[in-house]
């Protein structure tokens, strides 16, 4: 097995758990249709309760994620995740918050009162897709950074850091690019798609039901919506490229070309340089 | 030299802060878990055999108290293995190619069980067999336990980096062999004393529990029968953590000298080595190692020190002072003082930025054997190249110091409890147990019983205390240290987010504490 072979074989591994990721995220959709759905207390801890025995499945599988791309990519682990930081943190913050508000929402002594508890839940049902999203759809979009491995040890270097953020809002940017917000929504409104087709079938209450299939057009509708124009323009935008001294760059039409001297390769190998759209 | 001014100290300090804070509120719910897992298994495990419901109430009753403590232990955790890459992304890099392995193991097959088996356990009942109840139960502590394994793995691995080789084109180490990684020595003996101990925490806390029963005079029958299984799962687990502890000394004092010097307070080394019992160290302030022969006050147990770390009463133990000045080993070789391994990891480093530049320009590799011959004789030292002062080298002291004699004296403390426990509950000696019943103590026996519980969890994170402080200043021993190990970010934003988690866990671990009071003010259901 050659290590190309393996590179495949390993993205193929880490789309599928993206994929099924994604699949689980109706966790996340029901439960940020809880209010709209059941428009009881009684209603809503019915659906709660029903995500409540798939959400570890969720979490399962967003930690396999992580340390999949841990193992196979560090390189994208160690930059997306040191770069993008409070993108990732408020992912990760958000998870937490559920992980524990589905055991303590409703015990007695849980301080906070449950209303309290179905907020983080919902708060996490909304934020958690759409910054997932946001995320994966970076992979698309670009981002901007510098990579350089040399600076570990050339006495020139700044830092010994290898991958710099090339912004002080370290990740924040990514939400500013209004093709990210779209991708980041089409997930969103996805789960929420997943989500009311899981409780249709999972709860037997026929007012939840009725208000899900009337939800379902329109959650279903939007994601087609969102997810139909996010993909046009994907296949109608400027393609990245990089050359043999490893450096990334928009790929433009000869008609367009920049100037030689901004995109003139430097002789080092191991530099890599992304830029998204904004910046040509 | 690499120019480190530009990464912010603050970065460095605050991301070493923030890691430490997830991972001390991570280990106040895993060994609970770890704990409690056997303790309800083994109580589940008496129902299957019996048939008697009043065993499947009792397991019931505990598994309610581990379901509260479960969710916290995973939040806690996701963070941890997220860190690494938000707070240390050129460690991720560096050696993400073996330390991603046991992560990512951990996540498919370890997480996957626990979860899978703990929605079992929690709404299985009268829903499948009992005989597949039962197995859920075990494996859901399996999972945890195979959970616990990778990820030792993957701290042995810092402390003691096996089974790799570094690429100086692809600029990280890779692994040689997962075998080596996965069955370190230094892992399993980690492995074996890190899960034992979490036993403890399981044991203390039922027992704990159990008292405060005894105390209202409530639910007699379940504390009763609860305390033995409690007392004997801590009795075993203090003992078998006491020798697993000592395996692990000797493991540290094999490849981590330095910390063992540290948590002994050991300036200056030499054979025949006492072990300190006590001695005075400042607790607020790096002792003066250079220039006093040893900690003041010290009371040691004769020989005890280099039995520990040799198996020989008379060994040899390096202290403080030897190993960063160089010394002889009993083996007549040579271990280099550090400044000799700082010169050796510079050599590595420069030869590495030539052999870079080199390769840049199109030179082949055939011509740069000598770069590569230096980097390779010079890569076990590469970390010190980043030591600007030979001081750094030396953990904090006093941390070391105190929290492994609080761990030690704790886990003595819980021996004799533990066994006194069972005295009681057994009723042996029987002259000594004709007047008093264990159900039926003055009340401060049990108030005794009950304040271990947070003693127990101070000694079980003092043990953390010890190997993380221990091997400060390097993220991996000798191979990179904590200011090149870091992201580049800027201070505040971490000290942001250090301030968010700090005020979320202590939010969460206050309801968790208020859910588990009242749960166990509440007690038991009872099925019939």
């Amino acid at each position: 097995m050659t290590y190309e072979f393996l590179q495949q074989y390993w993205w193929f591994i880490v789309s599928l758990l993206g994929a099924l990721l994604v699949f689980l995220l109706f966790v996340q959709g029901a439960n940020s249709l809880a209010r709209s759905l059941g428009n009881t207390e009684e209603g809503r801890r019915l659906v709660f309760n029903s995500t409540g025995r798939k959400w570890e499945f969720t979490f399962t599988t967003l930690v396999t994620f992580g340390g999949a791309f841990f193992a196979s990519f560090p390189l994208f682990y160690s930059t997306s995740f040191g770069g993008a930081y409070w993108l990732w943190m408020i992912i990760l913050f958000t998870f937490v918050l559920q992980a524990v508000s589905y055991e303590f929402q409703n015990k007695i002594g849980n301080v906070l009162g449950p209303r309290t508890f179905q907020f983080f839940l919902f708060l996490n049902g909304i934020v958690g897709p759409l910054l997932l999203g946001g995320a994966v759809s970076t992979f698309f979009e670009g981002s901007n950074f510098v990579v350089e491995k040399s600076n570990l040890v050339n006495a020139g270097a700044l830092t010994p850091v290898i991958s710099h953020w090339g912004n002080a809002s370290h990740g924040l940017d990514a939400l500013l690019n209004p093709w990210i917000l779209v991708f980041g929504f089409a997930v969103v409104f996805l789960a929420r798609t997943l989500g009311i087709l899981y409780i249709i079938n999972n709860v037997a209450d026929e007012d939840i039901r009725r208000r899900g299939v009337v939800g379902l057009k329109v959650n279903a509708a939007a994601f087609v919506v969102l997810f139909v124009v996010y993909l046009i323009h994907l296949l109608l935008k400027d393609g990245f490229a990089y050359n043999e001294a490893g450096i990334i760059s928009v790929e433009v039409e000869v008609s367009q070309q920049l100037p030689p001297d901004v995109v003139s390769p430097r002789p080092v190998v191991d530099r890599c340089r992304a830029r998204s759209l904004r910046h040509r | 030299m690499t120019n480190l001014l530009l990464i912010d100290a603050g970065t460095i300090e605050w991301s070493r802060a923030q890691f430490a804070l997830t991972a001390i509120y991570h280990w106040l719910f895993v060994p609970l878990t770890l704990g409690l897992a056997v303790i309800m298994g083994i109580m589940e495990t008496c129902y299957y055999r019996t048939k008697n419901n009043f065993w499947k109430d009792t397991a019931k009753f505990w598994q309610k108290l581990f379901g509260i403590n479960f969710a916290m232990g995973i939040a806690t955790g996701i963070i941890l293995e997220f860190e690494f890459g938000t707070n240390w992304s050129n460690y991720s890099w560096f050696v993400g190619d073996i330390f991603g392995a046991p992560l990512a193991v951990e996540g498919i097959v370890a997480f996957f069980m626990e979860s899978t088996f703990v929605a079992v356990m929690f709404f299985g009942w009268n829903k499948v067999s009992r005989g597949f109840h039962l197995a859920s139960t075990w494996l859901t502590g399996l999972g945890a336990t195979i959970s616990a394994w990778w990820i030792l793995v993957a701290n042995a691995w810092m402390q003691h980096p096996v089974g790799c080789e570094f690429n100086p084109d692809t600029m990280r180490h890779e692994m040689v062999s997962f075998a080596d990684v996965a069955l370190s020595p230094f892992a399993v003996s980690k492995f074996c004393h890190t899960v034992t101990s979490a036993w403890i925490i399981g044991a203390v806390f039922c027992v704990g529990v159990c008292c405060w029963y005894l105390m209202k005079k409530r639910e007699t029958k379940m504390a009763l029968e609860s305390l033995k299984i409690g007392a004997i799962v801590g009795l075993v687990a203090t003992l078998l953590a006491a020798a697993t502890g000592h395996k692990a000394g000797q493991d540290v004092a094999q490849v981590q000298p330095m910390k063992l010097a540290a948590m002994e307070a050991l300036y200056n080394g030499g054979t025949d080595v006492g072990l300190t019992a006590i001695a005075w160290v400042n607790p607020f302030s790096q002792p003066d190692y250079e220039n006093e022969e040893s900690a003041p006050l010290r009371i040691d147990m004769p020989y005890a020190l280099s039995f520990m770390a040799t198996n020989d009463f008379h060994g040899y133990v390096p202290g403080i002072n030897d190993l960063l000045n160089g010394y002889t080993k009993p083996d007549g070789t040579r271990e280099p003082s550090v400044d000799e391994k700082i010169e050796r990891g510079k050599k590595a480093i420069a030869a590495l930025a030539d052999y870079r530049k080199a390769r840049q320009e199109g030179l082949p590799v055939d011509s740069l054997r000598a770069e590569l011959a230096t980097i390779n004789e010079n890569m076990k030292y590469f970390g010190y190249g980043y030591i600007k002062d030979k001081a750094q080298v030396v953990p904090y002291i006093p941390i070391n110091f105190w929290a492994f004699r609080i761990m030690v004296g704790v886990g003595c403390l819980l021996i004799l409890f533990f066994a006194i426990v069972l005295a009681g509950v057994y009723k042996w000696p029987a002259k000594l147990w004709q007047k008093n019943d264990i159900s039926a103590l003055p009340n401060w026996h049990y108030w005794i019983a009950i304040a271990l519980i947070p003693l127990a969890y101070i000694a079980s994170e003092s043990g953390w205390l010890v190997a993380e402080f221990g091997r400060q200043p390097w993220t991996i021993q000798d191979m990179l240290p904590t200011w090149v190990a870091v992201s580049d970010l800027h201070s505040s934003s971490v000290i942001i987010t250090f301030f968010l988690f700090l005020i979320l866990f202590t939010t969460m671990l206050a309801v968790e504490i208020s859910i588990l009071l009242k749960q166990i003010k509440k007690g038991p259901d009872y099925s019939s």
